[in-house]
């Protein structure tokens, strides 16, 4: 008999990031690292276990941003580039190993990059959306979609056009890369304030996620709080997260992922090696990139640096696994007598977070599909799923909230980041007016337009703001917001002007050239 | 690490870097004294951040972290110039918790100017409205149609003096469950007069939590680690009794 169910959700998200002009970006590692130390591992892990027969039943977001960067072939060679890099660096390191076990350590890295070369240019043929799809082709593994650009639509409350502009170009990018219609969608940043779900309901989106304190303060309190979802009153449904049971895998301290048999994410050769012999993995004289070489444990309370033991490790993700089970099965015989059905757990985790902080991270979500396949008491299930089985659910609507520290906007709206909403409003404001005053262009003047209203949703994109507040790659991150809206700036003024500078336009086409189905129509005021 | 960079950067580069961190520093200060100020300020923000954020949000930061230290690299604004104003009057409110908000605002130079060369000079304001809320009802609908400034919904109000140079602050929100709008407002002797009205916000209203919540609400912030602390609140508001006259 069924005590609960889990439902296992991973959304992957990275902003734009892709300069044509310069072959060595900085930025553009976030990209290639997400790719080479999470993404590859975790699509090899999924299509190990569909090959065992073991059905996935999964949801994952991918954003419209990664997807386009997933799609584009000069980020596609260099991220070939950046592979045969790592390759080239972990022949170096199996040759210069201090010891035995040092030198193994590095042939595992090695023989892991060669593997996902391989997969990369053979299977993939360059394109995580080809293996994306191959998977989604079995029908149970669920791939959702977030906001185009990933802004926190709280933020943008008063300029409604801008989160459903946020929301159409999501799900016609879907439509790109997916060929179907997305049922599901991920808030970035778990971002909602009430009225946003019936934007998402007009799309034909069935379900969308909040956290547990959306849930807390919903209109009407959900009878049994974040472990069955709740039924907007404009038919579409929100589920809520459940927090406890991602604690378990993520907290710090006393989350799995900090126990000290697994890799320190932190200890890597970049900062080890000379930059001679780093190379490629040096961005300028002092910036060093990490390179994925990484030999240590975690450090213990005690604080001695030990060899990272990859055996070990392994043996815990598969314990990990075993423990964060027998928690859901604790938790769900607790919360079924209070409940008229088996509880859901819903636990949504960054996909970067396997692989590249959490090397370990792949073999623990492997470790929990693999024991939950033909278990009876505790099921794995897809929200789609869910919704199928129990159509009918308690009817409320949450409260604004996001899943960022303490619960609301304080992570995009601070001292460090509040400058940047004077001009992205302003530049909704605009658009709109030009949306008003060329509602039928065709040619040139649409070709303008439809670059303009790309420059808005990039400029729109949470990471910004986020990064402004933590602190690191500022500049970057400002210089960004301030680009695309310079450039946003300079083909209003132009087109007030009636002139074009199509010689620049083509540049910055090239240059931000995601979202090349976009329609400026779809800033529209209703 | 950190250091190291700092070292390499030029004094002027240093003293940049100093002031976008908002540190004083005198005329002759040297340049090892202003790597060692840089220094305790990158590693005790780093350390600050790091207690901050919630699980999501270490995760998220953990994506970005590609290089040991960051780089130090000041800003590029003149790259990409942004309009220093608007020449409009407008002002937004932004929600960013049940108890703050925040607005920022414009002033067409005109009117400045207006309040600048009045005899007395005109004196600048922001007026907070509180509203009658619909607890229980924060369906879509009731969020879209809140109700305007109508004299029969305003609960309490107050008012902020303003400096003619600012364009933004934080604002304490006195209750919970509320609307709350806003007016720029310049005073002159005639009288006042509206530059620009807000949108409407709602503050959110939170539940009690009971003993079973616990259990049904599970929530990201328990950590006590997570819970702000005084000197992040971002400025604190003058009383309504200062506020009448600056």
């Amino acid at each position: 008999m069924t005590k609960g169910y889990i439902c296992l959700v991973l959304h992957a998200h990275l902003p734009f990031v892709r300069h044509p002009q310069d072959p060595h970006r900085l930025e553009e590692n976030w990209y290639y690292q997400a790719v080479s130390e999470s993404f590859l591992p975790l699509l090899r892990m999924l299509r190990t276990l569909r090959e065992d027969g073991i059905p996935l039943k999964l949801a994952l977001s991918v954003s419209p941003t990664l997807c386009a960067m997933m799609g584009d072939e000069l980020l596609q060679d260099r991220f070939e580039q950046y592979l045969r890099n790592q390759i080239l660096l972990g022949e170096k390191e199996v040759k210069r190993a201090d010891d035995a076990a040092q030198r193994e350590l590095a042939a595992g890295y090695l023989e892991n990059y060669r593997k996902s070369l391989g997969e990369y240019t053979e299977h993939y043929k360059g394109s995580l959306i080809r293996g994306l799809r191959e998977l989604k082709k079995a029908g149970d593994l669920e791939i959702i979609t977030t906001g185009a650009s990933y802004s926190f639509m709280p933020l943008f409350e008063s300029y409604p056009q801008a989160n459903r502009a946020q929301i159409e170009a999501a799900v016609i990018s879907h439509y790109r890369y997916f060929d179907d219609s997305p049922r599901g969608f991920w808030l970035p940043e778990c971002g909602y304030y009430p009225g946003l779900e019936c934007f998402l309901k007009r799309e034909g989106f069935n379900y969308f996620f909040t956290s547990s304190n959306g849930f807390l303060n919903a209109d009407v309190k959900p009878p049994y709080g974040v472990y069955t979802p709740v039924k907007t009153p404009c038919g579409i449904h929100a589920f809520g997260l459940d927090a406890a049971a991602m604690r378990d895998v993520t907290a710090s301290p006393g989350g799995y992922l900090t126990d000290f048999s697994y890799r320190d994410f932190q200890r890597d050769i970049a900062f080890e090696r000379n930059e001679a012999y780093l190379g490629y993995f040096v961005y300028k004289p002092g910036i060093r990139v990490n390179t994925g070489y990484k030999y240590y444990a975690k450090r213990t309370d005690e604080g001695g640096a030990r060899l990272y033991d990859p055996r070990m490790a392994a043996k815990k993700a598969s314990d990990h696994g075993e423990n964060f089970l027998y928690k859901r099965l604790l938790q769900a015989e607790r919360l079924q007598p209070l409940m008229n059905r088996p509880p859901l757990s819903v636990c949504v985790f960054d996909a970067g977070l396997f692989g590249r902080w959490w090397f370990e991270g792949p073999l623990w979500l492997e470790s929990v599909i693999r024991r939950l396949h033909g278990r009876e008491d505790l099921q794995l299930i897809t929200p789609g799923e869910y919704l199928k089985l129990y159509p009918e659910n308690p009817v409320s609507v949450p409260d604004f909230s996001s899943w960022g520290n303490m619960g609301y906007a304080q992570v995009w709206l601070n001292g460090s980041n509040h400058w940047i909403y004077r001009h992205l409003h302003k530049a909704i404001e605009r658009l709109t007016e030009m949306v008003e005053k060329y509602p039928h262009e065709s040619g040139l003047k649409e070709w303008v337009l439809n670059q303009a209203a790309r420059e808005v949703i990039l400029s729109q994109a949470s990471d910004w703001p986020f990064i402004m507040q933590e602190g690191f790659a500022v500049p970057y991150a400002e210089q960004r917001v301030r680009e695309h809206l310079y450039n946003f700036n300079r083909i209003y003024e132009d087109l007030c002007r009636n002139t074009v500078d199509t010689e620049w336009l083509t540049r910055l086409e090239k240059q931000n050239n995601c979202f090349p189905d976009l329609n400026y129509r779809i800033f529209k005021r209703h | 690490m950190i250091r190291d960079k700092l070292e390499r950067l030029s004094k002027s580069e240093l003293e940049k870097l100093a002031r976008e961190k908002g540190l004083k520093l005198d005329p002759g200060t040297k340049k090892e004294y202003l790597v060692d100020l840089l220094q305790e300020t990158i590693e005790e923000e780093r350390s600050e951040r790091e207690l901050d954020n919630n699980s999501p949000m270490r995760v998220k930061a953990c994506k970005f972290r590609i290089i040991e230290d960051e780089v130090f690299q000041t800003r590029v604004e003149e790259s990409f110039p942004l309009p220093g104003e608007y020449n409009e009057n407008r002002i937004v409110l932004l929600l960013q918790d049940p108890s703050w908000a925040f607005a920022y605002w414009d002033i067409r130079p005109a009117d400045v100017e207006e309040l600048k060369t009045s005899r007395p000079p005109g004196q600048l304001f922001l007026r907070i409205y509180e509203m009658a809320g619909t607890p229980g009802a924060r369906s879509a609908k009731a969020s879209r149609t809140s109700p305007g400034v109508d004299p029969r919904t305003v609960q309490d109000f107050y008012d902020i003096p303003l400096n003619y140079r600012d364009s933004n602050r934080y604002i304490n929100l006195p209750k919970t469950g509320a609307y709350y709008c806003i007016e720029l407002i310049a005073f002159f002797r005639a009288g006042e007069k509206i530059l620009a009205r807000s949108n409407i916000i709602l503050s959110p209203h939170p539940n009690l939590r009971t003993e079973q919540d616990n259990l049904f609400f599970p929530s990201h912030f328990d950590d006590p680690q997570s819970y702000p602390r005084e000197s992040e609140i971002p400025q604190r508001i003058i009383s309504d009794t200062d506020a009448l006259y600056l």
